[in-house]
């Protein structure tokens, strides 16, 4: 005998009936999430598709208007002040875009580094966080063959876990190594990812 | 200075679109809709198309197949929210569209893409 207890959902104790009931509500607890989650994102999918034209043609305005408009006017600084937030808006928007564009991207060879970069580039921009830096730390250069939406959300997932644990003026760091035949992508205190490297 | 035809069923985004190129010097002439397009491709020349991709009537990626058959020496640009329509994106190159540009696009990003497929 040892010191291990089985799991709830093992027959031995569903035949006796412990826990059955709440292991059967922590799985469609799950399954909800889960739905909830796909649905969010398509109705994310569809909502930067809806924003990008309203928002190119307030961006593009503005800066036409503020070309025509006299520099040190009232008029100039108040389009000048749409045409920057509605450009910073912009970025969101299209950084968004590319990781969703990502999702659908078959497999390939991707360089691992670079990936986190781009990872936290993203986090930067959406996460509303200010008082926290994020960067890389590059050990390694190692690649790895993997979907790129799959990496990038498992980064990113990552990079949110860090956050999430970090205090103000924290610095959250991606480490990026290779362990013989591994590629490892690590957060202190959030955890690590490992693929198989590319030779 | 070429001259291109810009197609959008969204009026703001089409004025704006001809603007950017007209002041990059270009000479752009637009339509509303597909239709627009190939009927107004009967009777004028034009040296590149910058194209929506959701539009009513033909899509975007629809009118490049159609403009394939009928002028497969006219380089399209195609214009897309992108992150909604993958497969029309995917569908849009294997037609070998000549450039996509992503909305909300900066001016340099149409520009640039337009300069691309004039080349």
């Amino acid at each position: 005998m040892t010191g291990l207890r089985p799991s709830p959902s093992t027959p031995e104790l569903n035949d006796a009936g412990l826990d059955d009931h709440r292991a059967v509500s922590g799985d469609e607890r799950s399954s909800g999430d889960e739905r909830a989650l796909r649905t969010l994102g398509r109705l994310t999918r569809g909502a930067l598709h809806e924003i990008a034209n309203p928002l190119l043609a307030l961006v593009g305005s503005a800066e036409f208007a503020l070309a025509d408009a006299r520099p040190g006017t009232k008029l100039h600084s108040r389009l000048e002040l749409v045409q920057h937030t509605g450009e910073e808006i912009a970025e969101i928007v299209r950084a968004l875009q590319r990781f969703t564009r990502e999702q659908d991207a078959p497999a390939a060879r991707i360089g691992l580094a670079d990936a986190a970069e781009d990872a936290v580039a993203l986090v930067r921009r959406v996460s509303a966080v200010r008082d926290v830096e994020l960067t890389v730390r590059r050990e390694a250069q190692p690649e790895v063959f993997a979907a790129p939406g799959a990496l990038a959300s498992a980064l990113v997932d990552l990079l949110l876990d860090g956050l999430a644990g970090a205090e103000r003026d924290d610095v959250v760091v991606l480490v990026v190594s290779q362990e013989g035949a591994e590629a490892v992508a690590a957060v202190a205190g959030a955890g690590e990812l490992r693929w198989e490297a590319e030779s | 200075m070429s001259r291109i035809l810009v197609v959008d069923d969204e009026q703001l985004v089409r004025d704006l679109t001809v603007q950017v190129l007209e002041r990059s010097g270009h000479d752009v002439v637009s339509a509303g809709d597909a239709k627009g397009v190939l009927e107004l491709l009967e009777r004028e020349l034009v040296d590149l198309v910058v194209s929506d991709v959701v539009m009513p009537g033909l899509t975007g990626v629809e009118l490049l197949s159609v403009l394939r058959d009928r002028h497969p020496d006219l380089p399209v640009v195609l214009m897309t929210g992108g992150s909604a329509e993958p497969e029309r994106t995917t569908k849009a190159l294997e037609l070998g569209a000549d450039g996509i540009v992503y909305k909300p696009y900066s001016h340099s990003d149409l520009i640039d893409a337009v300069r691309t497929a004039l080349a």
